[in-house]
């Protein structure tokens, strides 16, 4: 930790799924706790990180997170806040999703959080069949079974199809 | 409209999956049961329920229940960062077979449960979030004769059960601090008698026990003052916990964000409350005092809940809710479209926990 605050100024590259690279200042890697115990664990940053799982668009989103926390650190939660909100504002299920893959397995606590409420937010009034294909489930009821279920929940689904 | 589905591919982990889910509404998971055999044991597996109840308490969303003597039970948002003057009672509708029997008083709620009860002490556990109740069986271990009782549900982390109390004693008139003392446990849906009570509970006819840090309290006398007794829910003994510096009786006793808090009328003006908030449980230089300054005086008032901007919502009478803004000192009527005339009224949080469902 000590030398990641001393060679604050330092960067390191990542590379995204599709091959793109993206200089990232330390600090705002730090963001990360993947990156962040790669760092710790004398991994140089002269090496290029690959990032396999993630493509350029989602990297790129999830870099502009980062460095807005890293460098609002002292700044008012306020702000924060309110950066967070824009941010996913208009970010439509498929990024949300990758967005969301991204953050856990870079391990941005806030990041994923934030994701996981919007995904949330948006699905919680939308009927189950619609969800179903949202996530990609698989139905495995059969008619009655599903009936049976939905009977034993029907007060929740007043106004829905 | 923004293309919703995401790319053919795209599929979360479980624990993602899990995540999101927890950030659910109730009504949202009862319904999403029908997406998939996985997804409705995912919603009914017991750590699930968990980290759903944790957020859920963790939101510090409180939800008012409202109950008009027969049975008819409402739900009221109340957004516990700044209460709003006007909200709307949504009518609980139960499944016939889960239909709440003794509704003559809610006793308090814990994780989602609400404890109710009819004037013969009978009880009843009820989920308002998933719509769900189990009547009691009647305690076998009551006092002789004719009999009032405390009583109190709470949650034992030792053995991960819940717990209601029963404790009998006599009218206060009949001289005598006798009393019995019973432990319902919802896995094994039976009662146990436990040690009696050593303070005399007589003065305090019929108190909901406060259910805070693992224990159930009620104000009692040991012989000279008044005192605040808590039982601890996995040691089963009772103890008392330093009260502030009052000398006067206390009125009400209760638990409003988490905190013990003691509501004593003022002798010298009674259209003023002092609420004392234990911030610090067990404490004793943690009791801080409000003034809480009313236009009228009432014959009754139930405290039932605090916000972060310091207001206190009362019951008053049975027929109104208002707020007490305790920095503006101004009180102001919370409108409810849709309430009853006439109602009980307690606090619960959003759960998942089910008083029928015991084994997975």
């Amino acid at each position: 930790m000590a030398s990641s605050i001393e060679n604050n100024n330092e960067k390191l590259t990542l590379k995204s799924s599709d091959g793109e690279e993206f200089l990232v200042e330390k600090h705002v890697a730090l963001q990360s706790t993947l990156l962040q115990n790669m760092l710790d664990s004398d991994c140089s940053s002269a090496d290029v990180i690959p990032l396999p799982k993630i493509d350029a668009r989602t990297l790129a989103l999830v870099l502009g997170y980062c460095k807005k926390h890293a460098d609002a650190s002292s700044s008012k939660q306020g702000e924060l806040n309110s950066f967070d909100s824009e941010f996913l504002k208009d970010m439509d299920m498929g990024a949300l999703f990758n967005l969301v893959l991204a953050a856990n397995f870079m391990e941005i606590k806030g990041l994923l959080d934030i994701a996981a409420q919007k995904i949330a937010d948006t699905i919680k009034d939308k009927p189950h069949q619609e969800v179903r294909e949202i996530f990609h489930v698989e139905n495995d009821y059969t008619p009655e079974e599903e009936a049976a279920v939905r009977e034993e929940n029907r007060w929740a689904f007043e106004g829905f199809p | 409209m923004p293309n919703l589905s995401p790319p053919p591919h795209t599929t979360l982990p479980d624990e993602i999956i899990s995540d999101i889910l927890s950030r659910l509404p109730v009504v949202s998971l009862c319904r999403f049961r029908c997406v998939s055999k996985s997804w409705r044991s995912l919603i009914s597996h017991p750590h699930f329920i968990t980290t759903h109840l944790n957020r859920s308490t963790n939101s510090k969303h409180e939800r008012l229940i409202l109950g008009n003597f027969f049975c008819n039970l409402y739900s009221v948002e109340l957004d516990s960062s700044q209460f709003r003057h006007q909200s709307l009672a949504v009518h609980l509708d139960f499944a016939p077979d889960q239909n709440p029997s003794c509704c003559d008083e809610i006793g308090g709620s814990c994780d989602g449960l609400v404890l109710m009860l009819d004037v013969w002490f009978n009880y009843s556990l009820v989920n308002p979030s998933t719509r769900e109740s189990r009547e009691l069986p009647e305690s076998p271990f009551t006092i002789e004769g004719k009999f009032f009782a405390d009583y109190g549900l709470g949650y034992d982390s030792s053995i991960d059960d819940y717990k209601v109390v029963n404790i009998s004693y006599h009218h206060r008139e009949t001289e005598s601090a006798d009393n019995l003392v019973s432990v319902y446990a919802l896995k094994t849906n039976s009662w146990r008698r436990i040690e009696n009570s050593p303070y005399d509970h007589s003065h305090f006819e019929h108190q909901s026990g406060a259910f805070v840090c693992g224990a159930l309290h009620w104000v009692a006398s040991n012989g000279m003052d008044d005192v605040i007794v808590a039982l601890g829910l996995a040691d089963e003994k009772f103890r008392t916990v330093s009260s502030p510096a009052l000398g006067c009786t206390v009125d009400q006793l209760c638990v409003l964000g988490g905190c013990l808090c003691v509501f004593v009328e003022q002798f010298y003006d009674p259209g003023c409350l002092d609420a004392w908030v234990m911030k610090e449980y067990g404490v004793r230089d943690s009791w801080t005092k409000f003034t809480v300054t009313c236009d009228n005086r009432y014959e009754s008032w139930r405290p039932l809940s605090l916000s972060r901007t310091g207001q206190f919502l009362f019951n008053v009478e049975g027929y109104k809710l208002v707020l007490f803004d305790t920095q503006e000192k101004e009180s102001k009527e919370l409108m409810v479209h849709g309430r009853p005339a006439q109602f009980e009224a307690g606090t619960y949080v959003e759960s998942l926990v089910s008083p029928t469902r015991l084994c997975y």
